[in-house]
């Protein structure tokens, strides 16, 4: 089931770069070195977050459960990581 | 107001405590209560799958989510008369079924 | 995400929220020990360890011993027998029957169920422990190898309170969850909008209603099935499986358990021999491609006798198998469904997926790692929960005195756990019961723990003393195991006792992070502002995140 959190790690990378160019999670910081990321390039990034869960779903439910554990894990994590501080 | 202004359905509404006290009740006790006797008057009716045991099981394992619905309905359906009638007519009913079929087995 | 009108989603919060609040200091604590009971094997193996390595399933070269001791039991206590591991590695050989108790004429003695555990050291098959009894005897006897871990299930299952009440506790426990999840994601209307965004730079209650929602967020489809499955397991035995009796088989609960668990009839009291069980445990080893870690088996040395190997689930796979074999001859006689049926059904597929989805134990430490982290972000969403609702009522009394009452549940439970296997070792020491050694930690944490929340000048002075005692209380738990007897490292590490030198690590990096927290961890923006936050009944509001 390494392959799992494998594809959880791949699936983060999007995840990270989908976080740190939220529209929203940059205006509460007051980020305004650069844009946000355009709707388009962040349903991209989304579908590169999803597609290693759809490759593992032809491998097993197993695989995609710990997978999918893992993402919505990793995925609070980035979220309490890129938090805006004082 | 008098006693039986209170019981109507005009005198409940009139009284919000006395409506959330109804209300609660309904989404409480009467509401598990509903879950349950449908659960198990679901095992007469819903076929027994190839094993003889699927109209056992899946009321069992589909109760928590029964219970989640009626709770949730009986608390948000405005008209709190409807929404007694309604469970009211899930308890009679499985409740009838149940009482039928073991007046027929004993 | 969906839209609803002002009225419903204030009336939907109000449910989310009165339904978190009035139960939520109970589901926090059965979320917490549920947390940690995804390690319960592993908990098992690290507090009460043998000389050798706990095998993966049941050991091997164990038929002889086994059938040695199981011509010893009375026949008349034979109806039922299991072999199962237990901490440590332990193997246990449990034989039960039915013994009549005295009556008369007017009133015909009750049957109880009666019969013999045996306690066995796989690594050099000798006989550890017998004990002879009521099933509560033996059930004590098997709880005591595995103190620990049974401990925190139990709390977990039915918060200590005796079957079926604490079932029913936990399994409204559960519903008031799903509940929670359900109208939670009904209320957050910019649900993807939000999902990076906790605004920590903003004034407290902002910054407590943003860590609940992000959490609550990412791990809502979890939450929902947790909760969903955790309910079932609660009700289908104390309220589903009686219903069905009732309703279906006329109140006869034993036919019921027959007829939904398929259990085979008695059909032939003929003496016979016992088939091999290192024969059987091969083959269901080699037929379903992992080894049993349980056998449960009928009417041992009768011709009728029939043995049933349950096997973890394959790489892949969600759920295992359970081929049932003869007790005379070992021959293999069908697979069984592994929970309910005698043959294949969608019943069965469904029922089956409950264990897998709420143990997280599918697919070994890779598995259990991810939900533990699920079940520690669902304890977060609980507590910043409760610490929203509290805070935005902070200048209520009783809701200042609630939100102590929430700091000691809070941060005091991971206090009262990380003290519990003081109890443990120090009972296994001095020869106590375990369980009232136990009982006594927890307990006496707990006090101490409330008397830092009532008494602290503020709470998050109390979250800070909590947190700080429960990082010295982790690093200091592996230090009282080696003291009361428990093997050094250097020790574990020759006979293959990894989980040892494995839990002792995790304990201390448990308090370095603990203590961590509370030296680096952000203070709220009320306390650098340096508003007084004082004890309940002041007219100044306490706010902590």
């Amino acid at each position: 089931m390494s392959v799992a959190l494998f594809a959880a790690l791949v699936s983060a990378l999007p995840l990270t770069w989908l976080a740190w160019r939220d529209p929203k999670r940059m205006r509460v910081s007051g980020r305004r070195d650069r844009a946000p990321l355009s709707s388009r390039i962040r349903g991209l990034l989304t579908l590169c977050v999803l597609v290693p869960g759809g490759v593992l779903a032809f491998y097993s439910a197993a695989a995609v459960l710990i997978w999918l554990g893992a993402v919505t894990t990793v995925g609070w994590a980035i979220s309490e990581g890129l938090a805006p501080r004082r | 107001m008098t006693t039986a202004d209170h019981i109507t359905a005009a005198g409940i509404r009139q009284r919000p405590r006395l409506r959330a006290w109804t209300r609660g009740v309904l989404a409480g006790p009467l509401a598990f209560v509903a879950s349950w006797i449908l659960m198990a008057g679901a095992a007469l009716y819903l076929p027994e799958g190839a094993a003889g045991i699927d109209n056992l099981v899946f009321p069992v394992v589909l109760f928590p989510l029964i219970w989640a619905v009626l709770f949730l309905y009986a608390l948000l359906d405005r008209r709190l008369l409807r929404a007694y009638v309604v469970i009211g007519l899930v308890l009679a009913s499985h409740g009838g079924l149940i009482a039928a079929h073991l007046g027929s087995v004993a | 995400m969906i839209k609803l009108s002002q009225e419903r989603t204030k009336e939907l919060l109000a449910i989310h929220g009165w339904s978190g609040i009035i139960l939520g200091l109970l589901l926090y604590a059965v979320i917490c020990t549920g947390t940690i009971a995804v390690f319960s094997t592993e908990i098992g193996d690290w507090s009460n360890p043998l000389d050798g390595p706990a095998t993966e399933g049941l050991p091997p070269n164990i038929n002889a011993l086994v059938q040695e001791l199981g011509d010893q039991v009375d026949p008349a206590y034979r109806d039922q027998f299991f072999l199962y591991s237990s901490g440590g590695g332990r193997l246990m050989l449990q034989f039960e029957g039915h013994l009549e108790q005295d009556g008369d004429d007017d009133h015909p003695g009750a049957e109880e169920h009666y019969g013999v555990l045996y306690e066995i050291d796989p690594n050099t098959l000798t006989l550890l422990n017998r004990t002879e009894g009521p099933e509560a005897m033996l059930d004590a006897a098997r709880r005591a190898t595995d103190a620990l871990a049974d401990f925190f299930v139990d709390l977990h299952v039915r918060l200590h309170i005796p079957n079926p009440w604490g079932l029913y506790v936990t399994g409204v426990l559960g519903l008031i969850m799903m509940v929670a999840a359900i109208t939670g994601f009904l209320v957050h209307r910019h649900l993807i909008r939000e999902l990076f965004t906790i605004r920590r730079n903003k004034e407290a209650l902002l910054r407590s209603r943003d860590a609940h929602v992000i959490a609550g967020t990412w791990t809502l489809p979890f939450a929902f099935v947790l909760a969903f499955t955790g309910s079932f397991f609660s009700f289908a035995t104390s309220l589903g499986l009686p219903a069905m009796a009732m309703v279906v088989f006329g109140g006869d609960q034993e036919r019921a358990i027959a007829e939904v668990f398929g259990e085979p009839p008695a059909t032939d009291e003929t003496p016979a021999p016992v088939a091999n069980f290192d024969a059987v445990i091969a083959d269901a080893t080699a037929r379903t491609g992992a080894r049993p870690n349980f056998i449960a088996g009928s009417f041992y040395g009768r011709a009728d006798s029939q043995m049933r190997a349950f096997t973890p689930a394959e790489e892949g796979d969600l759920t295992g198998r359970s081929p049932v074999y003869s007790g005379v001859t070992g021959e293999f006689l069908y697979d069984k469904p592994v929970l309910v049926g005698q043959s294949p059904s969608a019943g069965n597929a469904v029922a089956a997926l409950m264990a897998p989805l709420h143990f997280g134990n599918f697919a070994g430490i890779v598995s259990k790692a991810v939900w533990f982290a699920l079940g520690f972000a669902g304890a977060y969403v609980a507590l910043t929960g409760m610490l929203l609702w509290t805070n935005r009522r902070a200048d209520q009394r009783a809701w200042q005195r609630m939100g102590r009452i929430v700091h000691w549940m809070g941060y005091g439970l991971p206090l009262t756990m990380a003290m519990t296997p003081y109890g443990t070792f120090a009972g296994r020491w001095f020869g106590w019961p375990l369980e009232t050694a136990q009982w006594t930690a927890f307990g006496l944490a707990a006090l101490a723990a409330l008397i830092v929340a009532l008494g602290a000048r503020t709470a998050a002075r109390a979250r800070d003393l909590l947190v700080a005692t429960t990082g010295f209380a982790l690093l200091g738990v592996p230090l009282v195991r080696y003291a009361t007897g428990g093997p050094g490292w250097l020790g574990a590490w020759s006979d293959g006792l990894m989980t040892v030198i494995a839990g002792d690590l995790i304990m201390m990096l448990g308090g370095v992070i603990c203590l961590g927290l509370w030296r680096f961890g952000a203070g709220t923006s009320a306390e650098q502002a340096g508003q007084a936050n004082s004890r309940p009944g002041r007219s100044n509001p306490q706010v902590t995140a």
